[in-house]
């Protein structure tokens, strides 16, 4: 999405919120952090959602559960936690039922700041339903959803487990650990600060970025990849596919790849300052040791920096691995290691 | 933080119009209907300020279109790149050129970020090489390259400086945490930028600390136009509408 585009989606965004006033002071550290003395209220509303309908959840502070399961109904369950009794009343939740889609919000007061009150949400929707959540300062987890999803934070991690039409799990300040997922189209991952933490993806094409943090892709399926982070690792494991192209890219961090020895690949390995190993014969084109590529060894370089070009197997997927300055790794074996949340 | 009136309803239909009045291109009934909103509406207004910001800084770039024979060589060899695109695609040979292709896709983005008034338009890919190009030597494209490098980096360097100017205008804005975290993570990329650069120095035709510092200027771009988006919708009190800007998080 580009800048223009994205501001345009704020604004309406904005525009649409502005019907519906949200406001509060949503910094986690305003939260009140002592629990003996929060004040608590309970809200609990069930809405019908036919089949093909939606939820889309938008909160401020506080975490988010939602979960499949049977039926075709929307049950909301949700704790208002603040330090005055007076304070939580303030807080609203409104929830919209329309005909296939069921909009949650928390609306604080427009007319008065530092509301210090948070919401957490615990949310069950029909299996197949499409979720759409965001918060600014909260986790956010989400289980068995079969319908589109879109999981947003701000501030906060984001934890997907199940879902079989993802689009998207982001967050600014936390990480993004996600299992068990499918995508039909591409499916984007981005953590600024966090680790991106991905298992068992199956989606035609993967974007998975983080800044500071590193980025770990476990049993994924995809026919193409595009891996970045620049100053955490970068680890891929999953069978490639043939005509795939699979870019990960770091700048101080390592770079890691699983791969078995059924699929050919052409690859391409450049690093400033690091060292460059592989498991697999790579019979080489460019840098190597001569003209075949030795499993661990540290090639020629053909110039200033490493670089290895090559060819393993007989082709068939693209691979470009680069590190400014971390080591490049090629390991023959799949990763099986699972990610523990 | 600071407390701007609240967001209208039409402040959707707004968006792309203040876009198209920083640059001059409303006519004057839809100008007028735009300048009365923005009289009654301190996001909106907040929002041409920074973009008018933007538009000053990328009209103080230097002008830049690469040269007819450059993009000829260019797209005749990208179009040979692509139609044998089952050899390896990082051959010595072509790293020049891919990284001339990619700096030029990196200046036009910078230069579309920026939204310059009047960007160039560039010469049409397929439009009949000039003698020039055809005779033009691996010698010649190499100094090409080297001058869309330091032009791109001019490009980028003004660029960010321009972001930082808007990031540091919205100061106070975003919740301190977040304000602390993104300015940490602008420190990674900063030290990335550093190190490529002190590569670049010591190996001036290094093609991956070349690689390197323009994509580290490519994310340095993408992590403050996030920012500039944060504050934004921050300004506006929509601080649910935070959280989808997310679509453009460290975008590759």
């Amino acid at each position: 999405m580009n800048s223009s585009h994205r501001l345009v989606g704020i604004l309406a965004l904005a525009a649409l919120l502005a019907a519906a006033p949200a406001r509060a002071s949503w910094s986690a550290a305003d939260v009140p952090g002592d629990q003996q003395q929060l004040q608590t209220e309970k809200f609990s509303k069930t809405v019908p959602l036919p089949k093909g309908g939606s939820l889309d959840l938008s909160n401020i502070s506080g975490d988010i559960v939602v979960t499949g399961g049977a039926g075709d109904q929307v049950v909301i369950d949700a704790v208002k936690r603040g330090k005055t009794a007076e304070e939580l009343k303030l807080v609203q939740i409104d929830v919209t039922a329309g005909a296939s889609r069921v909009e949650v919000r928390t609306r604080y007061p427009q007319e008065r700041r530092n509301v210090n009150v948070s919401v957490d949400f615990t949310v069950t929707v029909p299996r197949a339903a499409g979720v759409i959540v965001r918060t600014v300062s909260g986790d956010l987890k989400l289980a068995t959803i079969d319908g589109t999803l879109t999981a947003d934070s701000v501030s906060g991690d984001v934890d997907v487990t199940s879902a079989g039409q993802l689009e998207s799990a982001k967050t600014v300040s936390g990480n993004v650990t996600v299992a068990m997922a499918a995508g039909e189209a591409d499916i984007t991952f981005a953590s600024v600060s966090g680790d991106v933490k991905l298992s068992q993806i199956k989606a035609r094409g993967i974007e998975a970025n983080s800044v500071s943090g590193g980025v770990t892709l476990v049993e994924v399926t995809c026919s193409r990849a595009n891996v970045k982070s620049v100053s955490g690792d970068i680890v891929f494991g999953g069978p490639l596919a043939k005509g795939g192209r699979y870019m990960l890219q770091s700048h101080s961090g390592d770079v890691t790849l699983h791969v078995n020895d059924k699929t050919g690949f052409e690859v391409n390995v450049g690093t400033f300052s690091g060292d460059i190993t592989s498991d697999l014969q790579i019979v080489s084109t460019f840098g190597g040791e001569g003209e075949r590529g030795q499993p661990g060894r540290r090639p020629k370089s053909g110039g200033p920096g490493q670089r290895l070009q090559g060819t393993f197997g007989e082709g068939g997927a693209l691979l470009e691995l680069t590190t400014f300055s971390g080591d490049v790794k090629i390991v023959s074996k799949t990763v099986t290691k699972v990610i523990k949340k | 933080m600071t407390r701007h009136a609240s967001a209208d309803r039409s402040c959707g239909r707004f968006a792309e119009r203040i876009h198209e009045g920083v640059d001059g291109a409303l006519d004057a009934g839809a100008q007028a209907e735009l300048d009365a909103h923005l009289a009654s509406c301190a996001a909106c207004r907040a929002l041409a300020a920074d973009l008018e910001a933007m538009r000053r800084a990328a009209a103080e770039l230097p002008g830049f279109t690469p040269r007819p024979e450059v993009w000829a060589s260019l797209s005749r060899r990208l179009a040979d790149e692509f139609a044998a695109r089952s050899r390896p695609f990082w051959t010595g040979a072509r790293v020049a050129l891919a990284m001339a292709a990619t700096l030029l896709v990196a200046v036009a983005s910078s230069v579309w970020v920026l939204r310059s008034p009047a960007p160039a338009s560039p010469p049409q890919a397929s439009a009949a090489p000039p003698a020039a190009a055809v005779i033009q030597t691996g010698e010649n494209l190499v100094q090409d390259v080297d001058e869309h490098l330091r032009i791109a980096d001019e490009h980028y360097v003004k660029a960010i400086a321009g972001l930082e100017q808007v990031v540091k205008s919205g100061e106070g804005t975003l919740d301190p945490a977040l304000a602390a975290t993104l300015q940490k993570n602008l420190g990674v990329i900063d030290q990335a930028i550093t190190e490529s650069r002190e590569a670049i120095k010591a190996q001036p035709n290094n093609q991956l600390a070349q690689t390197s510092l323009f994509e580290a200027f490519r994310q340095k771009v993408a992590l403050l136009e996030d920012t500039v988006a944060l504050i934004n919708v921050m300004r506006k009190g929509d601080q649910a509408g935070a959280a989808k800007i997310l679509g453009g998080l460290s975008k590759s």
